[in-house]
């Protein structure tokens, strides 16, 4: 997502206490002129506001969106609204060399056409790189590519068969395995997800370790061992503070322990992250869900 | 699923730009006592509150930067109000 957020927006943040270390007055006139409702004192958590630079709201995304959903509602608003959505010089000139047949443009197309969607065009570059590449570390990274897309299109068969295009798969292994995990949640298929990482509890991958111990803990959560599941999200939080997927081991951990909850207040437990809740949403990561079988 | 993480994209963070105008007078009693709080506040307030951030995003900061970036590039501002406040470095 943050490749999409970089290529066709300008993001911003700002206190909107007056007072606070990261106010900025005049984004605060700016945001309250059209939503004055946030202008007030103690208000409830703000949406992320997609907006021109004239002080038009084009679009909302909720604050507590999981980052699936904010990637789609991004991408929704570019679709609605494509004078927001023209491709820069740069793109223009990567897409017509990928159109020549140049290898580096073409996977550089295909990682754009994935930030937007556009799984198809993403596909088709792919598979363009791959026909032209010798065998090597860069056919193999195309065939990874290839697969990591499908796979985020729930495409799983695809994926897999893009995987076993890759040929050198030592360098891989953590990925493929990490790729393959994320197909099995997708299936409910927590008991082959849970033996699939149970490696990696002592000794996670170097690059996906906190995303590896994630998915170990929610696999363990649905079946049935919430301690355990806690414990390894705990982990991630102590061992691995700066890896984005704190946030939702954190939430995780909020929603087993104080998810009940009717209210938040400043006065309550905080979160193992110190944070006072998460407004009622759920982890989805956490709802029931059955074995699918299929792609 | 779960959200996706791959490797950070390749780019710099925005650090944060005070503009000097902007900053008041101040006597010197009121200068003291400031430095004597930063002297007290935790080790994330001497930095810049974007070193900590690994998402990849880049940040535009102040808002002036970041509505001119969006007139000029034609980009849609993505604006993330915080309503809980802010660390003494202007993070959250």
């Amino acid at each position: 997502m943050r490749r999409l957020v970089n290529r066709r927006f300008i993001p911003f943040y700002f206190d909107l206490f007056p007072g606070g270390a990261a106010a900025d007055r005049e984004a605060r006139e700016f945001v309250v002129k059209v939503r004055p409702d946030l202008g007030g004192m103690g208000v409830a958590t703000p949406p992320i506001l997609i907006m021109s630079p004239l002080g038009r709201v084009v679009a909302e995304a909720d604050n507590y969106s999981t980052e699936d959903a904010l990637y789609e509602r991004l991408r929704e608003t570019l679709r609605a609204y494509p004078t927001w959505n023209r491709p820069s010089e740069e793109e223009v000139r990567i897409e017509r060399e990928a159109e020549e047949g140049r290898i580096d443009s073409l996977l550089l197309a295909a990682e754009r056409f994935l930030d937007l969607g556009e799984t198809e065009r993403t596909r088709a570059a792919y598979e363009r790189a791959l026909a032209k590449l010798p065998p090597g570390p860069e056919r193999d990274r195309a065939a990874y590519g290839l697969g990591h897309a499908l796979r985020l299109a729930g495409d799983f068969d695809g994926m897999e068969r893009a995987f076993a295009r890759i040929e050198g798969r030592g360098p891989w292994a953590e990925d493929l395995s990490i790729e393959r995990a994320h197909a099995r949640f997708s299936r409910g298929e927590f008991d082959e997800l849970r033996e699939a990482l149970a490696p990696y509890q002592t000794r996670p991958p170097a690059t996906r370790g906190a995303e590896a111990l994630y998915l170990l803990g929610v696999a363990r959560f649905h079946s049935g061992d919430a301690e355990g599941a806690k414990s390894l999200w705990r982990r991630i939080i102590e061992t691995l503070p700066e890896d984005p997927w704190v946030y939702r081991s954190d939430w995780a951990i909020f929603d087993l322990e104080q998810g009940g909850r009717r209210r938040l207040s400043t006065l309550d437990e905080r979160t193992p992250l110190g944070r006072i809740g998460y407004m009622k949403r759920k982890n989805p990561d956490l709802a029931p869900r059955g074995r699918r079988s299929g792609s | 699923m779960p959200s996706p993480e791959g490797p950070p994209v390749e780019g710099t963070l925005v650090t944060k730009r005070v503009d000097p105008r902007t900053i008041p007078p101040v006597s010197v009693s009121v200068m003291i006592g400031c430095a004597l709080l930063a002297l007290t506040l935790p080790q994330v307030a001497q930095g810049n509150p974007l070193a900590k951030d690994h998402t990849g995003i880049r940040w535009y900061l102040p808002f002036r930067t970041a509505r001119e970036a969006s007139a000029d590039q034609g980009r849609l501002l993505l604006i993330k109000p915080v309503a809980f406040g802010t660390t003494p470095d202007g993070g959250w």
